[in-house]
């Protein structure tokens, strides 16, 4: 259901494995720790001397997204088990935002294209084991909005 | 408890050179492991797009403990151990102590500092380790492994419980013993694989001979089979040894 009704409870994130199954990360995913999705532009400043403000052109966009994850070894599914099979590895990296608190569903925001996989060191927060996922854009098509199916 | 999301803090265990330092560590900064992005963006792509540098960057940073000078523990082991070439295991141990199969990251490293500081008025050690020149091998290429053994006192001869890759991996393996304690007898220590978890072949055989404390390195090349395990075969004595084994999936 389309509305300003896009909260944290509705999110997935999925990645895929090193055998290509996009897998569902989000049952592991730290509260707030998701960031990226769109595209960020580089700001490149056209400000001559005697104009009174800086004025810019949008030049290359990135989209880079990391995110946290709680140290979850179970196999095949675990964010562990995912994503440390996968460092410096690529594949199709989906975020969904569901409306209302539901899990995303047809016609819901969907952000997705091919990215690789930085890295996933662990620290502890909180008494706990997380890893910090960061993932670049690769490859020659874009990532993209879209819906989902 | 095994896998899951549960790997606390207070299971989390260190061992350093053949030492547990579990009980004087404080606190851990990360345990690396990344590569650095290559901006492959021509012009008229428009946008940025990346590869792994395939030089992944491995490291334990920021280990803190108590300054415990009593021996073996940690200030003891740490202090002077600056530009040492040295072995580093940590365990993680699924919501109980460390079992077999837990998750392990092991680094043949150098420690790079050692600092004294104050933290919430206790004295405190610090210590940064990085991937060591000097024990550097093709076959390590991965960090994170498995508990092959636990800190158990061992008096006789064991096979411990396999650990199940789920799959044959091709790229070599490493493997971290830690002796952290000896009656002086005589130990064999081997790591071995199977591929039908009935069959075994030794994989790496250690030098060390479980009669004193120490840690050693063992690397493997080629293809590992798609179960672990470690094998104590005794002479004499006792030995309480753990071992992390790490095997490579590019």
């Amino acid at each position: 259901m389309a509305g300003k009704n896009k909260i944290e409870r509705g999110f997935r994130i999925y990645f895929d494995d090193s055998g290509a199954t996009a897998r569902d990360l989000s049952g592991d995913l730290v509260a707030g720790s998701v960031s990226g999705g769109g595209k960020q532009y580089e700001q490149v400043d056209l400000m001559g001397v005697s104009e009174a403000f800086h004025n810019f052109l949008a030049n290359f966009w990135d989209s880079e997204i990391s995110a946290q994850f709680h140290l979850n070894d179970t196999a095949t599914t675990g964010a562990f088990t995912v994503l440390s099979n996968q460092e410096g590895g690529t594949g199709t990296l989906t975020l969904q935002w569901g409306s209302a608190g539901a899990a995303p569903t047809s016609n819901d925001p969907e952000w997705e294209g091919e990215y690789v996989l930085l890295g996933a060191p662990v620290s502890f927060s909180g008494g706990a084991g997380i890893m910090t996922a960061t993932w670049k854009p690769t490859g020659s098509t874009a990532p993209a909005w879209g819906l989902v199916a | 408890m095994g896998a899951g999301k549960n790997k606390l803090l207070r299971y989390a265990r260190f061992y350093l050179g053949g030492y547990d330092l579990s009980g004087d560590a404080r606190s851990i900064g990360e345990l690396q492991n990344s590569d650095q992005a290559v901006d492959i963006m021509g012009w008229s792509e428009g946008f940025h797009n990346f590869i792994a540098d395939r030089r992944r960057q491995v490291g334990i940073n920021q280990f803190q403990a108590l300054m415990n000078d009593a021996s073996g523990r940690a200030f003891d082991q740490l202090k002077d151990g600056a530009a040492t070439s040295v072995q580093a295991s940590l365990f993680l141990g699924g919501g109980a102590v460390p079992a077999v199969g837990d998750v392990a990251y092991g680094l043949p490293g150098v420690q790079i500092n050692e600092m004294a500081g104050m933290d919430a008025q206790a004295a405190i050690f610090t210590a940064d380790f990085l991937p060591d020149a000097a024990q550097y091998d093709a076959d390590y290429d991965n960090p994170f492994g498995v508990a092959l053994a636990i800190d158990e006192s061992l008096t006789a001869t064991v096979n411990n419980s396999s650990v199940d890759y789920g799959a044959q991996t091709t790229t070599g393996a490493v493997a971290i013993l830690h002796v952290l304690a000896s009656s002086g007898g005589t130990w064999v220590l081997k790591v071995q694989d199977s591929s039908d978890n009935a069959a075994w072949a030794d994989l790496i055989t250690f030098s060390a001979d479980g009669s004193a404390i120490t840690s050693e390195y063992g690397t493997v090349t080629g293809t590992v089979d798609r179960y672990s395990r470690f094998q104590a075969t005794r002479t004499s004595g006792t030995v309480t040894c753990i071992v992390s084994f790490m095997r490579n999936y590019r």
